[in-house]
């Protein structure tokens, strides 16, 4: 199998990740921000598989798996939480959400 | 008795305090009264026997409890010593002190004071505690926790009934006046701590031996720091013992029950001044400055007080300013260096003047609580073991012959005559200070002649000018008073003069006391000893024409006394109102410290720096708080987001550039 440079997936796997990051930190839609948390959770992904792959070993992908478990739990509970929200407060805006405040 | 049963001197009396104190409201008058009697009593005939030991076996008794602190060099233990100066004392006080216990029971037999009568034994235990301590304490430290144990109980007794606001304020008065003289005698107490270094002791006997030793060390003879150390000593003895410039608050302390006035101040407490320099005499002989201000301040504090006895019509307020007076003859006697003279009159003293006060509580108490002796008169008639007791103790403290304060008095005023100037070198030794004291010292018996026979005339002669019947005393009252009139009349035999020269008898009590008084290096040679009898025969007619002079005044011619006092105004208002020393002091140091405490203290330093410092800080926390709440603690999510962001970034960034 051709190899290529392990810097190609992992410059990836950090492009994943930080376009993730700039969403959560950016979106206002709570929905858009579960699903830039998804993304930069793929990007992880993606840096454990190659790893995995350059050092030979399963334990990446074991991981890689684990993670897409709790990626699928998270979503559903994030899903929920967000339906939960709107029948609540008719608003998915997380700018609208600042009860935390003390 | 065995020296290592000292310990129970002071401490049945405590015991007394604590048992009473705890039993409280549950003991009646009688029980409690009893209890704190019955310890004072064995506490005497301890003392008793102590006396007796040491009169016996000519030693000092010594017993050290155990080490109450050991700090470097210094030492200092819970020890008590009693020698032969400490030996008469504390059967002063307990024997007089118990005298005055029983007579309490009978005096606290009002009905308002049902409730509160253990709370008077209790204090009254605990004030024979505390003087046993300062009498019988070895060391500076032990007779310091004594002296400020006394205040505390002077306090409590003058405001016993504290529910009247001036007898609270007099309360007040007494222990803050007692403040200012105690921060003086702590100074010379650093003093004299600093300036022995690494020889500092605080016992009383090692003291002696390392001055002895070495003089120098307080500046030797005359030297600065010996006078400084002695002064301010002196000045905690004017708090405690009523002098001037500290002596305001005597007078008001009269505010407490009888009882109180008779033990703490005029018997015991108030001597205590005296007892402190007699104790330390090996010092306050090393500088004749220090006893010349002790003999001038005594001299001038007997003649003021004395001054203003003559107008006043409170019996106890006569018998206050007379106790005052006669603190000051003991301070000129010890002054110039005549310690057992001026301890003498300590003792003689509180037995005429335990009595004083016992018979104007015995006619107090007969007149429904009636001090104004313009409202007495004519109880020769109707208190009659009261009156002859009461002449037997005006008959001493004039001075009339053959009775106990005539050999005391005549004593301190003859060996004040024959003190060489040098002695008391206060305004150089050409200055013939001993000869101008003895003229004040002989005023003011002739003025103390005339106040007590003013006060007996006005109480016990004539017609009775009362509002309510007066009543007999009690027994309980009246065998204390026999008692204390029998010691009276009688213990000038303890010391009779030389000059009757029988060797067997005379000056007992001054040979008994010469073990203590041998390090004082003093000399009684100033005046020619032939002139000894006409001195005091002159003396006692002028005294005699005092008493005729009252005599006339108050019951031959009645009526006299006001036109004479008309005559002088303002000599006779300024006598009548105590030359206004209350208004100066409070013009001159009350008012301005009340308005500086106003003004600085509370408004500038309270409320501004110490009140400003904790509101600051708790105005700077609210700030940051606000600041951080408005700045990072927004409430949206995404901020606290970035946060985490950012603080991971630096983490990994510092842990990868520090790899």
């Amino acid at each position: 199998m051709d190899q290529i440079g392990l810097h190609i997936p992992l410059g990836l796997s950090a492009a994943l990740f930080v376009i993730g990051m700039i969403g959560v930190l950016t979106r206002k839609n709570a929905l858009i921000v579960l699903m830039s948390v998804e993304l930069m959770l793929n990007g992880v992904n993606l840096a454990f598989v190659s790893f995995a792959r350059q050092s030979q070993s399963v334990d990446g992908h074991i991981f890689a798996i684990f993670v897409m478990a709790v990626a699928a739990a998270e979503a559903a509970v994030g899903l929920a939480l967000v339906i939960l929200l709107f029948r609540n407060r008719t608003t998915v805006e997380l700018d609208d959400l600042n009860s935390l405040k003390g | 008795m065995n020296a290592s049963l000292l310990w129970l001197i002071p401490c049945l009396p405590l015991v007394g305090a604590v048992v009473i104190g705890l039993g409280n409201r549950k003991l009646s008058r009688i029980v409690s009264g009893s209890l704190a009697s019955g310890m004072v009593g064995l506490s005497a005939l301890l003392s008793f026997g102590a006396l007796a030991k040491v009169i016996g076996n000519h030693e000092t008794l010594t017993q050290t409890a155990y080490t109450w602190m050991k700090v470097g060099p210094l030492d200092v233990d819970v020890g008590f010593s009693v020698d032969p100066l400490a030996a008469v004392m504390i059967c002063v006080v307990t024997g007089v002190g118990f005298l005055i216990h029983v007579y309490a029971i009978g005096y606290m037999d009002e009905d308002k004071d049902a409730d509160s009568c253990w709370r008077f034994f209790a204090y009254l235990n605990l004030f024979i505690f505390s003087m046993l301590l300062l009498v019988m304490g070895d060391n500076f430290l032990l007779m310091f926790v004594g002296w400020e144990g006394v205040g505390l109980c002077s306090y409590l007794l003058i405001g016993f009934w504290f529910e009247n606001a001036d007898f609270a304020a007099a309360g007040k008065k007494a222990f803050i006046t007692n403040r200012v003289g105690d921060f003086s005698f702590v100074l010379g107490l650093f003093w004299l701590f600093w300036a022995l270094g690494d020889q500092a002791t605080l016992n009383f006997a090692e003291l002696q031996g390392v001055l002895a030793a070495n003089p120098a060390l307080v500046g030797g003879v005359g030297g600065f720091a010996v006078t400084g150390i002695c002064l301010l000593m002196f000045g905690g003895a004017t708090g405690k013992s009523a002098q001037i410039p500290l002596f305001v608050w005597l007078p008001d302390a009269m505010a407490g029950p009888t009882p109180v006035s008779a033990l703490i101040h005029a018997a015991t407490m108030v001597t205590s001044g005296i007892y402190m320099i007699c104790r330390l005499n090996f010092m306050f002989s090393m500088s004749p400055v220090a006893m010349g201000v002790v003999a001038t301040i005594g001299a001038l504090t007997a003649l003021l007080a004395a001054s203003i006895a003559v107008t006043q019509n409170d019996i106890k307020k006569v018998l206050a300013y007379s106790t005052i007076s006669q603190l000051g003859y003991m301070f000129l006697g010890v002054g110039v260096g005549a310690y057992a003279a001026g301890f003498f009159h300590v003792l003689t003293h509180a037995f005429f003047k335990a009595l004083l006060f016992l018979g104007a509580g015995a006619i107090i108490h007969a007149l429904h609580h009636e001090q104004d002796m313009r409202h007495m008169g004519g109880l020769r008639k109707h208190m009659k073991g009261t009156y002859w007791c009461f002449v037997m103790a005006y008959l001493a403290i004039i001075g009339f012959p053959g009775f106990s304060g005539f050999f005391s008095k005549d004593e301190i005023l003859w060996l004040t005559f024959a003190t060489p100037p040098e002695q008391i070198a206060v305004f150089g030794s050409g200055f013939p200070l001993p000869t101008i004291l003895w003229v004040i010292g002989v005023l003011t018996a002739v003025l103390t002649a005339f106040y007590m026979s003013r006060l007996m005339f006005m109480t016990f002669a004539g017609e009775f000018r009362g509002h309510h019947a007066p009543h007999a005393a009690p027994k309980v009252m009246l065998w204390p008073l026999v008692v204390l009139a029998v010691l009276s009349v009688g213990a000038g035999l303890l010391n009779l003069p030389h000059w009757i020269h029988v060797e067997a008898i005379q000056g007992k009590l001054h040979h008994f006391l010469d073990p203590v008084f041998s390090g004082a290096n003093v000399r009684f040679d100033g005046a020619d000893s032939s002139l000894e009898i006409p001195v005091m025969v002159g003396t006692l007619l002028l005294i005699a024409a005092s008493v005729g002079w009252a005599y006339h005044l108050y019951v031959r011619a009645p009526g006299k006394a006001a036109a004479i006092a008309d005559k002088v105004p303002r000599l006779h208002q300024g006598s009548q109102n105590k030359w206004y020393v209350d208004e100066l002091y409070e013009a001159a140091i009350i008012g301005p410290i009340l308005k500086v405490s106003e003004a600085v203290l509370h408004r500038v330093v309270d409320v501004r720096i110490i009140d400003g410092l904790v509101n600051g800080v708790a105005r700077l926390v609210r700030g940051v708080g606000t600041l951080y709440g408005s700045l990072i603690h927004t409430g949206q999510v995404q901020a606290y987001a970035l946060a985490i962001a950012i603080g991971t970034a630096v983490m990994v960034l510092a842990y990868t550039v520090g790899a």
